[in-house]
């Protein structure tokens, strides 16, 4: 009962003590170290046993909370405009020191010098590739290009036909004269050996 | 969290003079510092994460750890504050 009649008291004591300082409690630096039920039960030690140890010990707490703010908020400050420094910087040497091939041809503002490089010795073109049918030539990925040179000649072809010339399983029937169950049959097989492919070389 | 929280204050102190715990200050602001470099050119990162390091190592240096106010003395200040607007 004694302990129950004690707590009550320090409670009290420090709901007092709060109001009178009632400006610095409102502050948002305090309600936040306040916000941890560590510090708080702290501070209401200190209050009630106002120690010299309880007193140094508030003080070392907080000192390390808002330290930890402001040093933080100073570091990540400094850091962003450094950042942003350098980024316009960099630019403006760029803008006024451009690299032969990146600068503009005649008035325009658009095209560069590099827009007009080509190479003529390339044996990848990207126009034949763009003309050609063969769904083969428009795989970028290696695991891909695998997965489908196990395909039969078939499945390829119903491939050709659905995806680079865009037909459905019903136009790709009537082009190949068979009904369009089979083509779907087909269709969804050839997917689902790409897919088990692809799943089992992973 | 907190054991780190409890130390910035400490690791601050003691990279002025002592390079390991600078390190230790650099990786854990690390993040921030990865960030950062997303505000620029991708050419320009490597040189970028270079000159943001040494600026951090400059800042850290350049701060005055013992400023940072206790809690008495912030009560203190309030109540000159008080004071004053009375």
């Amino acid at each position: 009962m004694g302990n129950f009649e004690e707590t009550d008291y320090y409670s009290k004591k420090y709901e007092d003590y709060i109001s009178n300082n009632e400006a610095f409690f409102n502050n948002k630096l305090i309600q936040g170290f306040l916000k941890n039920k560590e510090n708080q039960s702290l501070l209401m030690d200190t209050i009630c046993h106002p120690s010299e140890n309880n007193r140094n010990l508030l003080d070392k707490t907080f000192k390390n909370f808002y330290f930890n703010i402001r040093f933080t908020s100073y570091i990540s400050t400094a850091l962003y405009f450094n950042t942003i420094n350098f980024d316009k910087r960099h630019r403006k040497i760029q803008k006024r020191h451009p690299l032969i091939v990146d600068k503009p041809i005649g008035d325009s503002e658009v095209e560069t010098f590099k827009e007009q490089i080509c190479d003529e010795k390339a044996e990848i073109k990207l126009d034949t590739i763009l003309q050609s049918k063969n769904i083969k030539d428009y795989l970028g990925d290696p695991a891909l290009y695998e997965a489908v040179k196990t395909l039969t000649e078939k499945q390829i072809e119903i491939l050709n036909l659905a995806y680079i010339h865009g037909l459905s399983d019903t136009e790709i029937g009537i082009k190949l004269k068979k009904s369009q169950q089979t083509i779907s049959k087909t269709h969804k097989k050839a997917i689902r050996i790409i897919s088990n492919y692809l799943t089992k070389k992973e | 969290m907190s054991s780190v929280d409890v130390s910035l204050y400490d690791l601050v102190k003691k990279s002025k003079h002592n390079k390991r715990a600078m390190k230790e200050l650099i990786d854990l602001f690390e993040p921030k510092l990865k960030k950062s470099l997303s505000l620029t050119q991708y050419g320009q990162r490597e040189d970028l994460e270079q000159e943001l390091k040494c600026t951090l190592i400059k800042s850290v240096q350049r701060y005055n750890v013992d400023t940072i106010p206790g809690f008495w003395e912030l009560k203190e200040q309030f109540e000159n504050l008080k004071i004053v607007l009375n």
